[in-house]
């Protein structure tokens, strides 16, 4: 196994512990259970950590180590990892406004929006919360999906449109 | 200019648009109220999604989160292979043992394993047919390992075999991982089989109480995730390169 200098892998290290509350929000927005979210922080970090050699200077790590968790969480998907139990968030913490489609938000509460979201289809849920949450570019955002950036743009569209509607926007 | 489309809107909305097709949309903006509210609509959404799930970057990270990564990042120096403190979920020792070395990490692992699986294996039936890790898997699964896609499913003695994917170890051994939801137990095996000259062995195996829906819960998975970074495993095959690995296989029975 590769060893790393030391020198170099404090400030990863550091990097990595400093991205935590951002990875977490953005596992949280993806899965809507804290539970999985924090399961997926840590595969994500566990990856990451082992992969680092690969990262480039270039590339904002945020951006790399995003790319990582979001890798990891269509893992989860392909696995069907997922599919256990899943908003506890929108079981608990406001369970009245949580009717999905049906419920127009007249107030958004997390719970609600986090309903919304996870009736999007993945590839938009996915480039709505770095956009419009994580605050990446559209180029960022297409490098670390792998999809060209016009595709970013019209999932990003219909996202919105979407969750407007859900919203009463 | 004509009408602009709505991912232009969006895209100015944004910030994404170069100066001149930016000031050509302000331009139509202020000239048609439409317009004007269509790119009001974007923006709207953002704040709101951007307001709304703010205060959860705020948070404090748990500290077994925190704790759990750092002792990661540490693992190299780390002399103490103990486990993780994760409550109330089970961390297995691949959490620690991952960097220690890959010999260590396979023997730290196939003895958390071999427990799992003598529990399995007290508690129902549909575990006894998969197989004991380093073993090889029943006649009736290796037949299913070497022929059914990934992606499909199909019934087996006492239980529900699931393929979920197909990888190539760094040494080009094609591993299958694969799910057991055992009938009437509510237990869930997920497994990661790999074939050596035409035999399908079990490396790994995780049992699980399988959460609603008969799904292995996300913690066995990433016990899977560590095994396969150990591995040194791809990204999982598509459906034709899938085959081309499989032919390798001989009919086990």
């Amino acid at each position: 196994m590769p060893m790393t200098d030391q020198a170099e892998q404090q400030p990863f290290r550091d990097l990595l512990v400093g991205s935590l509350p951002k990875l977490r929000r953005f596992a949280l927005s993806l899965t809507g259970s804290r539970q999985r979210a924090d399961d997926l922080v840590q595969t994500a970090c566990m990856k990451a950590l082992a992969a680092q050699g690969d990262w480039r200077q270039e590339t904002r790590v945020e951006a790399w180590i995003f790319r990582i968790l979001r890798n990891a969480w269509i893992d989860e998907i392909r696995h069907g990892a997922v599919r256990g139990p899943h908003a506890d968030l929108a079981d608990h913490e406001d369970a009245a406004t949580t009717d999905g489609e049906a419920a127009v938000m007249s107030k958004l509460t997390l719970a609600s929006v986090l309903a919304a979201l996870d009736s999007l289809p993945p590839e938009q849920r996915e480039v709505m919360v770095l956009v419009c949450v994580e605050e990446f570019s559209y180029a960022e955002v297409a490098s670390m999906t792998g999809v060209p950036i016009g595709t970013v743009m019209s999932r990003l569209a219909r996202a919105r449109q979407k969750f407007a509607g859900l919203a009463g926007i | 200019m004509e009408k602009p489309t709505d991912t232009e809107l969006m895209a100015y909305a944004d910030g994404e648009l170069p100066a001149p097709l930016a000031a050509k949309i302000a331009e139509i903006a202020r000239a048609d109220p439409d317009v004007q509210r269509r790119i009001e609509r974007f923006r709207a959404v953002r704040a709101q999604l951007a307001q709304t799930l703010q205060p959860l970057a705020e948070e404090e990270v748990p500290e077994a989160l925190r704790r759990a990564v750092l002792d990661m990042a540490d693992g190299q120096t780390a002399a103490d292979p103990r486990v993780v403190a994760f409550a109330p979920r089970v961390r297995p020792p691949a959490w620690r043992a991952w960097q220690v070395g890959l010999a260590a990490s396979l023997l730290l692992m196939l003895g958390g394993v071999a427990g799992f699986l003598a529990g399995a294996r007290q508690a129902g039936e549909g575990a006894r047919s998969v197989a004991a890790v380093g073993s090889h898997v029943s006649a009736e699964i290796a037949r299913h390992l070497s022929s059914l896609p990934s992606g499909s499913d199909t019934g087996i003695a006492d239980a529900h075999l699931r393929l979920i994917a197909t990888v190539l170890a760094s040494d080009g051994t094609p591993c299958r991982e694969f799910e057991v939801d055992s009938t009437g137990t509510g237990r869930t095996s997920t497994g990661i089989a790999c074939l050596r000259d035409g035999s399908w062995f079990l490396d790994i195996a995780v049992a699980a109480q399988a959460a609603e829906g008969g799904f292995a819960p996300a913690s066995s998975f990433a016990t899977l995730e560590a095994y396969l970074l150990a591995i040194g495993a791809g990204e999982p095959l598509d459906a034709a390169a899938e085959a081309q690995a499989l032919s390798a296989a001989t009919p086990a029975d």
